[in-house]
């Protein structure tokens, strides 16, 4: 069987990737650094993070059997790609992966389509226009389905890349930095596509970066490299917040990280001022798509700090703190203060600073912080591209409660609806499963109908439809206790009893409308 | 004026011939010189490359040492296949062959090495096995360079002289093709036939310079 049809086969079960490899470099011997890591690529999107040099297109190209480590095992799966031990290397026409090259590799001789269909030569004409239609109509690149790669944009570009890649279906999609010349907008954009393509299918996604700011956008999971080998795994946040290496700490560049509370959004001055938690410190930050009360997390970059041992009288710089100097270390040519306002700031001084009189330990100083060197790198729905809400309610309900989203011409807002009633891990009920359908939600987002840890995490708010269902909401994930609220805060939607379809649909029409309202409100549509 | 025409198809058809072998030897050549890394690839390129520097007299005579009756190579195929080369138009095509070869297979070469080796990858990621990559990216990517060489090699193959003289002779109707007929009219006194030879001989490589000239790699689509 060909591997692409092979793959299509596995699309109904997400498969794993296992990577253990070590491989030595051409000039191993004389640097001493060979590659040696050991990873588990989970469905969803994995940022492979590191600086240049580190190993990571080395990596894909292993993955990709492009090239061949000197030990380990590489495996989809229960589908092994390469084992030294059993001397098992699958050719690169075999292994059903997908590859998107830094520079794309788009084909120059070939116009769009003809990219595009270039996997799809085992298949029958059918299945291929099948299959071509789709992702041509999914990537927004039909309409240049004639044009040369060298006659559409840099993002179309890309487009057509990554649909060249996802249309054999392969088990696991490689990109190799292939947005790192785009801007941000058009990045979004074609990642929310990705996205989308890969929710049916949940295969794991292997991105590598060395842009930091890509990792808070899309990862789902970070493993960050350096030197060859793994230094840091897990959440983005927490591979950025716990820089466990030196080298992490570049990547995460943020010296500074605290966790704030939007207090206010000055719209005319195109600022929004965060308090830092557990103190009266408040900054002003470049303003983003959050409401206030909105946790997020501010990083702010040691460098951009300026220290001052007077209070200096600056007109627009945006933030000017007093605190007192803890101490100065330090290392070779860089200084770093350690200003303590409540909080402890980080500052770096420029190499040639000479510690004077005033500025000792303990001495009152101030930094500057203009707002824009305010970093919101978090805020606390992880999926910074999408804002999830979720509607507990019965399955019953849910039928009829149509989110009127698309109406309201709101993207990157997903609304779920799950049920508290069944045990978790319970399957969906047939009926629920209609209900999500009729919603537009695809049914792989629940294969359980409750409200599961990862959807309660992931929620930026949990609406209940009673105050029972909240209660009990609350008692199951205490830590989101936060988020959980009622749609109508002064009474409960309760379910009609008996089987009155009228009654039934008068209250979806009640939901629909309190969701309306409460959706202006979130997600700010004027 | 019939001797004209029957040098003119005879040039033709060795060029022709020797253009055919450089086809598929040149561009397999190029192919291996400009991917493969082995011990060597300098020397052959070198080797290869001598025919262009060489004077073709000189190559005559290699090949006559070779494939001579008394040669190695010719008194082997005289033994086992009754082949003799010496004084035919396939020992004229040989003779084309080498010296044209090196006009292919380094317009090959530096074709092959102007591709992105990613978009050879990108192939065998997407499925596709060696020959088709090589079939279905290199070569249509490589073909308009490498099909400028094969012109000029066309046109190298029809103006030869040294080495088919030493190789072939000059046997009117079998061997004489147009450059040497030319010499042979010259030498005779015959002044209307060499111009008229020169004539045919001049509109024909001018066709196939200009017909070159629309190939030149500055036409091939950018890439990426």
């Amino acid at each position: 069987m060909s591997a692409v049809a092979e793959s299509h086969q596995r699309t109904g079960a997400a498969n794993a990737l296992e990577v253990r490899v070590r491989k030595c470099y051409a000039t191993c011997k004389d640097s001493g650094f060979q590659l040696e890591t050991e990873f588990k690529v989970l469905p969803g999107i994995t940022i492979l993070l590191g600086p240049s040099g580190a190993g990571k297109s080395t990596l894909l190209r292993c993955i990709a059997g492009l090239s061949d480590p000197e030990q380990g095992r590489i495996a989809i799966g229960e589908r092994v790609l390469f084992d030294a031990g059993q001397r098992i290397s699958v050719g690169p026409a075999q292994r059903g992966v997908g590859f998107v090259f830094q520079n794309l590799a788009l084909f120059p001789h070939l116009n769009v389509r003809e990219n595009v269909a270039y996997g799809l030569r085992r298949l029958d004409a059918k299945e291929r226009e099948r299959r071509m239609a789709n992702i041509l109509e999914s990537f927004q690149i039909a309409h240049l389905r004639k044009r040369l790669p060298r006659e559409i944009s840099g993002g179309e570009q890309q487009r057509v890349a990554l649909a060249r890649s996802l249309v054999p279906e392969p088990c696991v999609l490689l990109l190799d930095e292939p947005l790192s010349s785009l801007d941000v907008r058009t990045k979004t954009g074609i990642i929310d596509d990705m996205r989308r393509w890969n929710e049916a299918r949940r295969i794991p996604i292997l991105y590598v970066t060395h842009a930091h700011e890509e990792v808070f956008a899309l990862g789902e999971r970070v493993v960050a490299l350096d030197q060859g080998r793994i230094v840091a795994e897990g959440s983005p946040l927490d591979v950025v917040s716990t820089p466990r290496h030196e080298t992490m700490a570049q990547f995460a560049g943020f010296e500074n990280l605290f966790d704030a509370t939007v207090v206010g959004i000055q719209e005319q001055n195109g600022t929004m001022t965060c308090r830092i938690a557990g103190s009266s410190i408040e900054l002003e930050a470049p303003p983003t798509r959050v409401a206030p009360g909105a946790e997020v997390r501010l990083g702010i970059r040691a460098g951009d700090i300026l220290l001052a041992s007077a209070r200096p009288e600056m007109v627009g710089v945006g933030n000017v703190i007093s605190g007192r100097l803890k101490r100065l270390d330090r290392s070779g040519s860089k200084i770093e203060a350690r200003v303590d306002c409540g909080p402890e700031f980080r500052v770096h001084l420029p190499p040639g600073f000479i510690p004077s009189a005033r500025l000792q330990a303990s001495a009152e100083v101030w930094m500057v912080i203009r707002t824009h060197s305010c970093h919101l790198i978090h805020t606390r729905h992880p999926n910074a591209l999408q804002r999830l809400f979720v509607f507990v309610c019965r399955g019953e309900i849910a039928r009829r409660l149509k989110v009127p989203l698309e109406a309201l011409g709101v993207s990157g807002v997903k609304a779920v609806s799950a049920g508290l009633s069944a045990e978790p891990g319970a399957p969906m009920t047939t009926g629920a499963k209609r209900a999500l359908g009729q919603l537009g939600i695809p049914t792989f987002e629940h294969r359980s109908q409750n409200l599961s840890t990862g959807l309660a995490a992931k929620a930026e708010t949990i609406f209940c439809m009673t105050k029972q269902q909240q209660q009990m909401a609350v008692k199951r994930f205490p830590w989101a206790a936060a988020k959980v609220c009622c749609l109508q805060p002064d009474a409960d939607l309760e379910e009609p009893t008996g089987v009155d379809p009228e009654a039934f649909l008068s209250l979806a029409r009640k939901i629909q409308g309190l969701v309306q309202q409460r959706m202006n409100v979130l997600v700010g549509v004027p | 004026m019939d001797g004209a025409w029957i040098a003119l198809t005879l040039t033709l058809k060795v060029a022709g011939w020797a253009t055919a072998l450089n086809l598929v030897l040149g561009v397999g050549v190029g192919y291996m010189l400009a991917r493969k890394r082995f011990w060597g690839r300098d020397l052959l390129d070198a080797a290869f490359t001598l025919p262009m520097v060489m004077p073709p007299t000189v190559l005559g005579y290699y090949l006559l040492v070779l494939i001579g009756s008394q040669g190695p190579l010719g008194s082997w195929l005289k033994q086992q296949f009754g082949i003799n080369l010496i004084f035919t138009w396939q020992g004229a095509v040989i003779a084309a062959t080498i010296v044209a070869f090196p006009l292919v297979f380094k317009s090959a070469r530096a074709a092959f090495e102007s591709i992105d080796p990613q978009l050879e990858q990108a192939a065998r990621v997407l499925g596709v096995r060696e020959w088709g990559v090589f079939f279905r990216v290199s070569l249509p990517l490589a073909w308009r360079s490498i099909l400028a060489g094969l012109l000029l090699a066309f046109a190298r193959a029809t103006g030869e002289f040294g080495a088919t003289l030493m190789v072939a002779g000059s046997i009117p109707g079998k061997t004489q093709t147009l450059s040497i007929a030319v010499y042979e009219a010259v030498q005779a006194g015959q002044d209307d036939v060499a111009g008229a030879l020169v004539l045919v001989t001049s509109v024909t490589c001018m066709a196939v310079l200009l017909a070159a000239g629309r190939l030149v790699p500055g036409r091939v689509a950018g890439q990426g």
